[in-house]
């Protein structure tokens, strides 16, 4: 059995170097590259699924067949965007997205009232990201995931286009929809 | 919030990027024993017997196996990392290894080159044995600061 002694949280030994391991065989790199990216597609999982046994049997299945996978893996993408398009795939087949639930309006009211208040300001911050995490499993799966992909992981839109398989194009506009909905739903929190 | 205004939404953005995920801490180690416990196919290759003639029988090693060694063999030179890593053979016998490196900017390229090719040829004397007429390749085909 190898010693799986990469370091868990280095930086300074990046994915491609990682996944050039991984792919001749040194699990422990597999497992720094588990362990590097497991959070934030544990989240988007989160975001995108109805149910936490259903997050976790799609982030381990993400991982498992990255595994399986890996020595397929040339690097035309990111390590990052390639684990990100596994997971969006493990999420439509387990037939368990979040459908877009639409919501009472008072639910993502602001608890104040005073239309100049910052959200994010002290007790109305965390009724904030609630009335946030609500109008996000509003939207259409496909708007949120774009989302998600874009705003929250930064990733590019070429990038969420090759993730969930549509044109760039097609994920600005899915970006788009997005925003504008959120907007509008989180109006009385400006 | 008027029309265009999305500040909110991007501070909100930024706040659900930072926020800690519980639940992966949660499943973090099933994740990785799952992992562990999913095998990967690899070709075999033989092995040198180290005491010829005193039991019946050939060894093999997977090449996932060599490759590990290889990748952890050469993880430590500050001066370049490694892109790929390809193991070939043929019926089972090795006869290549190819190996791409990105060198450190300003790092001496051919001495670091030299200095991986060494490190193969120690592991593959380790695990395979001495071995006649394969080859190694090892070249530096990006750079990095």
């Amino acid at each position: 059995m190898l010693d799986n002694s990469w370091p868990d949280t280095s930086d300074d030994i990046d994915d491609r170097t990682l996944a050039a391991a991984a792919r001749a065989g040194d699990q422990g790199a597999f497992e720094s590259l588990v362990r590097r990216h497991g959070p934030a597609l544990y989240r988007y999982a989160r975001r995108m699924t109805g149910d936490s046994d259903a997050v976790n049997d799609i982030v381990q299945e993400t991982f498992v067949a990255a595994w399986r996978q890996i020595g397929n893996f040339r690097a035309e993408s990111s390590v990052r965007t390639w684990l990100f398009a596994i997971c969006a795939r493990k999420v439509v087949d387990s037939h368990r997205v979040k459908k877009a639930i639409p919501i009472d309006d008072r639910l993502i009211e602001p608890a104040s009232s005073d239309r100049g208040s910052d959200p994010f300001a002290a007790a109305s911050n965390s009724a904030f990201l609630e009335a946030m995490e609500l109008a996000l499993g509003e939207l259409p799966p496909r708007q949120r995931a774009v989302w998600l992909l874009r705003e929250v992981e930064q990733l590019t839109f070429p990038q969420i286009a090759a993730i969930l398989n549509l044109s760039p194009d097609g994920a600005r506009g899915h970006h788009h929809r997005a925003r504008t909905t959120l907007q509008q739903r989180l109006v009385q929190w400006r | 919030m008027a029309v265009g205004d999305y500040d909110a939404i991007d501070r909100a953005a930024r706040v659900l990027r930072v926020l800690p995920e519980p639940g992966w801490r949660a499943i973090e180690d099933d994740v990785i024993a799952a992992v562990r416990r999913t095998p990967r196919g690899g070709w075999p290759l033989l092995v040198e017997d180290p005491s010829p003639g005193t039991a019946e029988g050939i060894l093999r090693v997977s090449e996932l196996v060599l490759g590990a060694l290889l990748s952890r063999a050469l993880a430590d030179d500050p001066d370049y990392r490694v892109t790929d890593i390809r193991i070939g053979s043929e019926e089972a016998v090795l006869h290549s290894i190819s190996i791409e490196l990105s060198g450190r900017y300003l790092a001496d390229l051919p001495a670091a080159v030299e200095r991986a090719r060494s490190l193969c040829e120690d592991v593959v004397a380790d695990v395979i044995g001495d071995i006649p007429g394969f080859s190694i390749d090892v070249s530096a085909t990006d750079v990095h600061r």
